[in-house]
This record gives C-alpha cells, structure tokens and sequence, in this order.
C-alpha cells in the first residue's frame, strides 16, 4: 500500500514537473476579447447586464457607414485572457454562446516594445470565417465589425491589455 | 550575346534544360565566368535537399493563404534584392544572379514554411519581425470582403467585413446575462500546422 502511494505520488510530481517545462505554457501577454451591438431598438429588450459604451466610443463606431445608422451602442460581453507562447487561446466573449468565438496566437515578438504579432481568427457557427495577421499594440481597440444580430450589428472588440516584460 | 538570350540560356542550364546546340551556345559564357558551374551544383544540391526533405504531395490546410503569404515574402524578398542591386550598380550581370537566386529564395521560402507546418511549435520562438510588417487578411468564404479604416482621431483600426452570415436570435445567449468573464480556452497548438 505504501509503495502504491509512493508511486503515485511520484507519478503526480513528475507530471507536474512536465507541465512546469512546457515552454509554450509561458504566459507573454493578456488580451481583452469584447462583443459590442449597435441597434436603434431599445435596449432593455437585452436583459441584465449590457453596458452602455463611451461617448467617443460610439463616434467612432458611427464613422463607419454601415454602423452610422444606429443610434445606441452597448457592451454584451468581453473576456480577457492569456496569450500563451505556444498556445493557441479561444475566446468567448459571450457566455456560453459558441456562435461567436475568436482564436488568437503569438507568431513573433517585435523589435518596439508594447507590440505583439498575433493570427487572429474570427469564427461563426463552428466555422472559421476570417483570419487576420497583424501587429497589435498595448491599449489601442482594434474593431471588426461582424454580422447583422437581431435588428442591428455585431462589433468584436480586440485588445492587447499587457505584455509580460521580459 | 545579348543579355536577354544569355539570361534564357543559363536559367535553362541551370535546371538541365538546354540542347547540345543551346549548350554550345553558351560555352563562351560559362569559360568567361567558371565559378557559374559552382552555383550551378550549389542550386541542384538545394534541389536535391528539397526534393528529400519535402514530401511530393502535401495539402497545404488554407491555399489561398499560404499563395498570399508566399507572395508577399516573396514581393519583400525581391525588393531587398532590387535593393542591393541598385545600390551596387553591378550592370547586367547582377539581374543574372537575381534571376537564378529567386527560385533559390522561393524555394526557402516554401521549405521554411513547410517546415513551420510540420513543427511542433509556432514562429514565435525567439523570431522578431518589423512591427511595420502588413497585416494580411483571409477568408475561405468567398462572400466575404474586408475593408480596414484607421482612424487617425482615436488611433484605433476598424476591420469591416462584409458578406458574414447574419446570426439569429437564438445563436447569442441572452438568457443568463452578458456578463464580463475571465473564462477561454487554450489548445496547443502542436500538431496543428
């Protein structure tokens, strides 16, 4: 009985050991995924939890021409999470809805810092619709502006909240 | 021999294509510059090593991206080239040299990118590019167009994508709230490309 344990223990140590040397576990960044809906319609219809965006937030969004006519703009939902060296990160920005799902993975480290070179993919109903390669920087809101939802628009909301200094 | 023949010919004997009539023709050149029979063997070692290491047949997992990825390296690639070239003003014989190393440079630029594919992590391993590299855009819907605006007044970049199925009312969960959330998932990505 006292060797079984021993080897369990063992077992359990070592496969910690394993996963503490995944160098594509390192964590290099935190990124904030966010679903924000543009309609006319009344906003309570949405339920608990929708967040009016910013003033400036909504100019900006009303320079676009397929989005100028809508007059309110709210948050649905947003998620942040790690950006993994070797990983590739699913977002869900709503709860428990597959619909819309974004992946995002590192594919360099640029020579400024606050910069990270990320593949983003934008998937819809279980099937990968767009994939974008490019420079993201700390702090600046990247939008794509998605598909028609109810009587209005979808905008996903990508951010690149940190990276890990080195 | 003008150029342009002297182009054809040696391009030609580089990859064993010329008549003994063509080879003829081209002795003159070769004895002028005896260290093209050097090159020539280097770009078939290449060759060989290419053929070895890539399999005959492979499926890239996205065509259309992998032909936008490899033209524009190879766009880049070309204008380093052109670059040093005007730079070193060498005259005809360095558009030779561009002529014979651009399939060598395609050629690693499809064996590294295969090579990517096949490895078990991602570039970013210690890689570094220029932060002002382009960003490229996909789809593999064909309904699908994009257009991105800057804006200059807030600083931010708005990707607008035509063409997306809409999603109908049930596809969005509302029932349990929108709420902010710290959850996702993370899939390694070895094995995948």
């Amino acid at each position: 009985m006292k060797t079984l344990r021993t080897f369990l223990l063992l077992s359990l140590a070592l496969l910690e050991v394993a996963g503490a040397q995944d160098p594509g576990k390192e964590v290099i960044g935190q990124i904030r995924t966010g679903v924000l809906f543009g309609t006319n319609g009344p906003v309570t219809s949405l339920g608990d939890g929708v967040i009016v965006v910013s003033a400036a937030e909504k100019t900006r969004l009303q320079k676009v021409s397929k989005l100028e006519p809508y007059r309110n703009f709210v948050k649905l939902g947003s998620v942040e999470q790690h950006i993994l060296k070797g990983y590739k990160s699913w977002a869900q920005p709503i709860r428990n809805s597959q619909a819309l799902m974004l992946t995002f993975q590192a594919q360099a480290s640029i020579k400024e810092s606050r910069k990270l070179r990320l593949d983003v993919e934008y998937w819809q109903k279980r099937k990968m619709a767009l994939r974008w390669d490019r420079v993201f920087e700390v702090g600046k809101r990247v939008y794509l502006v998605g598909p028609k939802w109810r009587d209005g628009n979808l905008i996903i909301t990508v951010e690149l909240v940190n990276l890990v200094k080195k | 021999m003008k150029n342009d023949r002297k182009e054809e010919l040696l391009t030609r004997w580089m990859d064993d294509g010329l008549s003994d009539e063509e080879l003829r023709e081209l002795e003159p050149v070769l004895a002028e510059h005896p260290e093209l029979h050097e090159e020539r063997a280097d770009y078939a070692r290449l060759r060989e090593e290419l053929r070895a290491a890539v399999p005959s047949e492979i499926e890239p997992p996205f065509p259309d991206f992998f032909n936008s990825h490899l033209e524009r390296l190879v766009r880049e690639e070309r204008r380093g080239v052109d670059k040093t070239d005007s730079r070193r003003g060498e005259g005809a014989f360095n558009r030779l040299w561009f002529w014979w190393m651009a399939p060598a440079a395609t050629a690693a630029v499809v064996m590294a990118f295969l090579l990517g594919m096949k490895s078990a992590q991602p570039a970013n391993q210690g890689g570094v590019v220029d932060a002002a590299a382009g960003s490229e855009v996909y789809s593999p819907l064909s309904d699908v167009s994009t257009e991105i605006i800057f804006d200059r007044e807030s600083d931010s970049t708005l990707l607008v994508v035509e063409g997306l199925a809409p999603l109908a009312d049930t596809d969005l969960v509302t029932a349990e709230g929108f709420l902010d959330g710290e959850h996702g998932y993370y899939v390694n990505s070895e094995n995948v490309y």
